[in-house]
């Protein structure tokens, strides 16, 4: 089940890459359930604590992302299902985003505004 | 996405082809599957089943936890959800193995997962040409792949680490199209927005309800086509889901605690669908370096500086600031927490750098610790180089607005504040924050970084971040440049004008004299002094301005004191400049430290102008002479300088200062308003009409004195009771009394004072005089400080009339009571003076006979109080027993008229008016009433002529008694400097009384400007007349004409004047003498006569040349010559040179006091 929201929403970090939402537990358990593969959070706090964020701002629940146009805004369209952030505060270190760019994808802030 | 797809929506299109492998039509990738993946390797469908379990049990416990949202769907469908769960497992199952096929396949897969939505993009193209954003999307991924050069490589890469970490793939995929390209299109789900009931945070739990609730009917009969729902931090009180049909949400939303379901769904429109994701919280972006200011505890509203990011995304920064250390001695606290006052509620410790030694002293040595690093631990604080180091949560820093000032900074940027520079790379961040707000169309701005440094230009628009500049030189002279407002600044040229907008020096204006990076210094306009402001704060401006900052300590028109005894009133405020206009007429500018408020008297503040109206604040008044300028009074200064503004003046800011003297009011009174009437004291006296002021003294004030005393009842029904008297109400007295603490109104006739210790009883007044009546100069001083000796006598006639007031005053150490009994031992009270000349208050006499006589004259002449207080002075001698009735009633009231009520003219001049001769005479009898107490002699005025009493002196002796008058008087002489003193005395026996500029005596008085007759004679002594002849010279000439003045004679019994100067400055023949009287026809009019004592008797001196004089001097050569008649030839210098007469050898030069025209020759 998705995590809730309300007053444990301050418990929440986003992945700074995909900004899932998930508890800081969750996060050192299973890692990111979408950059996993980039991120290797799992069992490192400390990786936890540099490639998710606890200031962000809106959140989605996204049910179908592949069929939805907010997903699609939010290029979380090919993520799993599950609560993400609208906005992430914070960058990533700079591993990961050269991780993002070998695999040939661009690494997009979370806290920017495009265009 | 195609619509004949989005009608069937359940079914995931990209499950097409494992339709068959699948029961389950749903293939979604979920955040539960990494568990269920976990799971799956083991491939142990028990212990998967059991994990199953264990995850249903924690979805209960989360149900329980979030009833609200639930409790329906519980109620309702418990049974029916168990079932799904059921299923749910089964197809978890199924997930699993889809998970194991991924892991064997995996290229596959991938290219699955790319192809799946591949061929869904190579299917809408058909549909229509809203679906050229997939093209769009779908090249760019090609365009990718083709670049990739070994994508064999990556993956077989990507093979081996899933095959190890089975971790979620990475799938950048989408990022790389731009976000314009993912505008919504027509084809897309709408968006609807639907409104929640609070609007305080729960829209996140709202989110995660509907999430869970379409994530659990999903599988069910009838799932609810929610395909996503978000809200936004900043949008509150509504959330958004989207869906393609409003059934939907509603169905959605159907049972949601917390939605406002009567508000209705509503549907976003397209075009405002993206904004509502792209909304953007005002942007934190904490830069290291950049200025912040603390919103919470006691640092609220305290600049920090932002020293470290790297926590940002915990939320936390590291920012450095001027702690607040509490550095209150320990004991002292200790002392304010027993008194109740908690740390916490204790004001805020002052902001000052961390110091070691300071810190150690107050909290021991063990609460600091130093690191290696040199910096301090102090309560869980790092300190470095005076700095609190610390990490704090970004809710409790505000980074916008924060503008500090050059002040802040510059405490930030040294140790030694007093030689800080200013760190300008610190301005410089500082002026990061310049917003737009401070910049408008046709503003002058350089560009300072970014591509365009260095541009100048003027700005044409300004928009939210961005701002057109039309640029001026330059190889784009003339174009439209758009750049960040944040890399321009303003930009001004040296010996522009400009205005601040902002700061502490907001409004002022000045020239620019120097521009340094974003630091402009100015030359002020007001104060003449620079100003350093940032750029960003001030405008090209074209006015000077002239509006004064209120709300200082210091506000327009406030009196002000610049010293202890000149006043001052502020005409304007410059920043931090005052400009005054003090008492002399002077007009200067202080600082706001160099002077001290004064404290606000304008209630109260009252003065006496020319013609003995009071004035008060607000009341329009015109200047008797100089100008005739006009104002309204905003200021009373002792009852003197009056401070008036006319907004039609330029000098000063139309505020100007005035004598009250010379000031009348511009609208007549209609009943004039005599202070003397003001005085209760004197109100007293009045119906006894001018200088016979002699009423029964009011014993009221005195009766206070009864307050506390303990008495007894002996009359009424409370006869016998004992109580303390608490109040007086006129006869009656409020008494506490002691048996049962009532307080009953008694008439005083009815109580006795009661002895504590004795028991005795006593009358109560007698009693009450016994305590004191013994001094009752000093009693006096109580009730009146400034009524002196005189006042004293008025009241209390009884109690000591019938003794020796002489004695009593004898025993004052008190000037007036020198002065008294100076009098008492003779009768003229000028003579007193010189005679005194050699002891203690001589000097005061002595210069009260030069200089502020004048000034008592004028005063008194203008001052129905002093001249009140010198009509009560008499009142002790009257009551003293009666002795003197005769005198009282004929010198005094039957022959004056009232010389009080009637307004002195200013004009009293060389002449002592005979207004001022009316208070001579009062004061006159003032004095010798004292003398006559102790002497219990007849007075000299008493029988024979009251006439004579009148004639001679003006000023001298008016002086010496009418100087305690203006004490009584209400206001004007009460001004503190001078009189506050404990004695009363004290001002006489100092050297001048008139000490000072602002004191009465300095005043222009009638007799200020011109000779005093007496002026010489005081300093001459007592042996020889002020004249410099003898008292008696009349005596021995004959048919000369003679002056009538004050009595020469030293230590005369007689009145100062002659018939209280009636005959004053007037010119007589004198042709016999008659016993001690010289036989005078007035030279102006041949029928009056008068018999005058040769006391009051000068010579006439020669006025023009050919005159026929006699030499009446006895001083100097001039003795031998005494009795010589000449003929005036001309003047010189005061001396005369004489005519040749044939007995002369040369031509005789006399002074003109020692002559004396001849008469009759």
């Amino acid at each position: 089940m998705p995590p809730k929201g309300g007053p444990r929403k301050a418990e929440l970090r986003a992945c700074l890459i995909c900004s899932v939402l998930q508890s800081t537990n969750d996060f050192l358990t299973q890692g990111c359930p979408n950059c996993e593969e980039i991120l290797e959070m799992r069992g490192s706090a400390e990786r936890v604590a540099e490639c998710t964020s606890v200031t962000y701002d809106g959140m989605i629940a996204m049910i179908e992302p592949s069929e939805s146009w907010v997903g699609r805004w939010q290029r979380i369209d090919k993520k799993m299902r599950g609560i993400y952030a609208v906005r992430v505060t914070g960058r990533p270190p700079p591993d990961v985003i050269e991780a993002i760019e070998a695999r040939g994808g661009v690494y997009r802030p979370r806290d920017a505004v495009e265009d | 996405m195609s619509n004949i797809e989005a009608s069937s929506s359940p079914v995931d299109p990209k499950s097409e082809d494992e339709m068959d492998e699948r029961p389950t039509t749903k293939k979604r990738p979920r955040i539960v599957d990494p568990d269920e993946e976990d799971n799956a390797d083991d491939a142990v469908e028990a212990k998967d089943d059991e994990k199953a379990e264990e995850d249903e049990g924690d979805e209960d416990e989360d149900d329980d936890d979030d009833e609200d949202d639930e409790e329906d769907e519980d109620e309702e469908n418990d049974g029916e959800r168990r079932r799904k769960r059921r299923r749910k497992q089964k197809r978890y199952r199924f997930l699993d193995v889809e998970a194991e096929v991924d892991d064997e396949d995996e290229e596959e897969d991938e290219d699955n997962d790319y192809g799946d939505v591949a061929e869904f993009i190579d299917e809408a193209p058909e549909e229509g040409a809203a679906q050229s954003d997939y093209q769009h999307r779908r090249l760019d991924r090609s365009f990718g792949r083709n670049e990739e050069e070994d994508v064999q490589d990556i993956v077989q890469r990507l093979k081996e680490r899933h095959a190890r970490t089975a971790a979620a793939r990475y799938n950048g995929d989408s990022d790389a199209v731009p976000q314009r390209l993912l505008m919504p299109g027509v084809n897309d789900p709408s968006l609807w927005r639907v409104y929640t009931k609070t609007q305080s945070g729960r829209e996140a739990a709202i989110c995660a309800s509907i999430f869970r609730k379409v994530f659990s009917q999903q599988y069910s009969a009838n799932p609810i086509e929610v395909i996503s729902v978000f809200f936004r931090d900043s949008l509150s009180g509504m959330i958004f889901l989207e869906a393609r049909t409003s059934a939907a949400v509603s169905a959605a939303i159907n049972g949601i605690v917390g939605i406002f379901a009567s508000r209705g769904v509503s549907l976003v429109p397209i075009e405002e669908m993206a904004p509502l994701l792209k909304i953007k919280k005002k942007d934190v972006n904490l830069i290291p370096g950049m200025w912040i200011r603390m919103k919470r505890g006691k640092y609220n509203g305290d600049l920090a500086q932002v020293v470290d990011t790297d926590q940002i995304t915990s939320g936390v920064v590291g920012i450095k600031f001027i702690p607040r250390i509490d550095l209150t001695p320990r004991e002292k606290r200790k002392e304010k927490a027993a008194n109740g006052k908690g740390l916490a509620s204790a004001t805020k410790p002052p902001s000052r750098l961390f110091s070691y030694d300071d810190v150690r002293k107050i909290y021991g040595r063990q609460s600091v610790r130093t690191s290696a690093q040199g910096s301090f631990f102090f309560d869980n604080d790092e300190y470095i180089d005076g700095f609190c180091v610390k990490d704090v949560k970004i809710a409790i820093i505000e980074s916008e607005n924060v503008n500090p000032t050059l002040e802040e900074i510059s405490r930030f940027s040294g140790d030694d504040q007093s030689t800080a520079k200013f760190d300008l790379s610190a301005i410089a961040d500082a002026n990061k924050n310049l917003t737009v707000s401070v910049l408008f169309p046709g503003d002058q701005v350089e560009v300072y970084e970014g591509e365009q440094t260095g541009l100048y230009g003027s700005v044409e628009t300004v928009s939210s971040d961005v701002i057109a500049i039309k640029a001026v030189g330059g190889d784009v002279h003339g174009q439209t440049i758009e750049v960040p407002s944040r890399s321009v600044r303003k930009r001004f040229d040296v010996g522009e004008h400009v205005k601040v907008l902002a700061g502490k020096n907001a409004d002022a204006t000045g020239m620019v004299v120097e521009i340094k990076g974003d630091v402009v210094t100015l030359m002020s306009d007001q104060g003449e002094q620079e100003i350093k402001v940032f750029s960003k704060d001030i405008r090209k401006a074209a006015d000077t301005t002239n509006t004064t900052k209120q709300g200082g300590l210091y506000d327009l028109h406030d009196l002000v004191m610049l010293d202890s005894t000149t006043a001052a009133v502020v005409t304007k405020v410059e920043g931090a400049l005052l400009r005054v206009l003090d008492q002399n007429g002077a007009a200067r500018s202080v600082t706001p430290d160099q002077v001290t408020i004064r404290r606000d008297n304008k209630r109260f503040a009252v003065a006496t102008d020319s013609q003995g109206n009071d004035m008060k604040v607000g009341d329009n008044m015109k200047e008797t002479e100089g100008e005739s300028r006009q104002g309204e009074v905003i200021n009373i200064f002792r009852s003197l300088f009056v401070f008036l503004h006319n907004r039609d003046l330029t000098d000063n800011n139309g505020v100007f200062v005035a004598r009250a003297q010379s000031l009348i009011s511009v609208t007549p009174k209609s009943a004039v308003s005599d202070l003397g009437k003001m005085n209760p004291a004197l109100n007293q006296q009045l119906p006894y009409g001018g200088a016979s002021l002699m009423p029964p003294p009011p014993t009221n004030i005195n009766r206070n004195r009864l307050i506390n005393t303990l008495v007894v009842v002996v009359k009424g029904t409370s006869k016998g009771l004992l109580g303390t008297i608490r109040d007086i109400q006129g006869d009656n007295a409020r008494v506490e009394l002691k048996t049962n603490n009532k307080t009953l109104t008694i008439a005083l006739t009815s109580l006795k004072r009661k002895d504590q210790k004795t028991g005795a009883t006593f009358p109560l007044e007698a009693g009450g005089q016994s305590t004191f009546g013994r001094g009752p100069a000093a009693g006096g001083y109580d009730v009146n400080p400034y009524s002196g000796a005189p006042t004293t006598g008025g009241q209390t006639p009884g109690g000591f009339g019938g003794r020796t007031p002489g004695a009593r005053f004898g025993q004052t150490p008190n000037p007036y009571a020198a002065g008294a009994m100076g009098g008492g031992k003779t009768p003229n009270p000028y003579a007193a003076a010189a005679g005194a000349g050699g002891r203690t208050p001589a000097p005061g006499w002595g210069a009260g006979g030069k200089t502020p006589a004048p000034g008592w004259g004028g005063a008194g002449g203008k001052t129905p109080g002093w001249g009140g207080g010198g009509g009560k002075t008499p009142a002790p001698g009257f009551a003293d027993g009666g002795r003197t009735p005769g005198w009282g009633a004929s010198g005094m009231g039957g022959k004056t008229p009232n010389p009080y009520g009637a307004p002195a003219g200013p004009s009293g001049g060389r002449t002592p008016a005979p207004q001022g001769s009316m208070y001579g005479a009062g004061a006159n009898a003032g004095g010798p009433s004292y003398g006559n107490g102790p002497l219990t002699a007849p007075t000299p005025y008493g029988g024979p002529t009251p006439g004579i009493q009148s004639a001679p002196t003006p000023a001298a002796p008016s002086n010496l008694y009418s100087a305690p008058t203006p004490y009584g008087a209400p206001t004007p002489f009460a001004g503190p400097p001078t009189y506050a003193a404990p004695t009363p005395g004290g001002p006489l026996s100092a050297p001048t009384p008139g000490m000072g500029g602002p004191t009465p005596y300095g005043a222009p008085t009638p007799f200020g400007g011109a000779p005093t007759p007496y002026g010489g004679g005081a300093t001459n002594g007592g042996v020889a007349g002020p004249e410099g002849i003898a008292w008696d010279w009349a005596l021995d000439f004959r048919n000369v004409i003679v002056e009538v003045g004050s009595s020469q004679k030293p230590n005369t019994r007689s009145p100062l004047h002659f018939q209280r100067g009636l005959h004053d400055g007037k010119r007589f023949g004198y042709d016999t003498i008659n016993g001690e009287l010289c036989h005078c026809i007035s030279l102006d009019d041949p029928n009056t006569i008068e018999d005058i004592p040769a006391e009051y008797l000068k010579p006439s001196k020669p006025d023009q040349p050919g005159q026929m004089v006699v030499c009446v001097g006895a001083s100097g050569s001039q003795e031998q010559q005494r009795g010589l008649q000449r003929i005036t030839q001309y003047e010189n210098g005061g001396s005369w040179m004489m005519e040749m007469d044939p007995e002369d050898s040369s031509a005789l030069v006399w002074e003109a006091i020692d002559l004396c025209r001849i008469w009759k020759v």
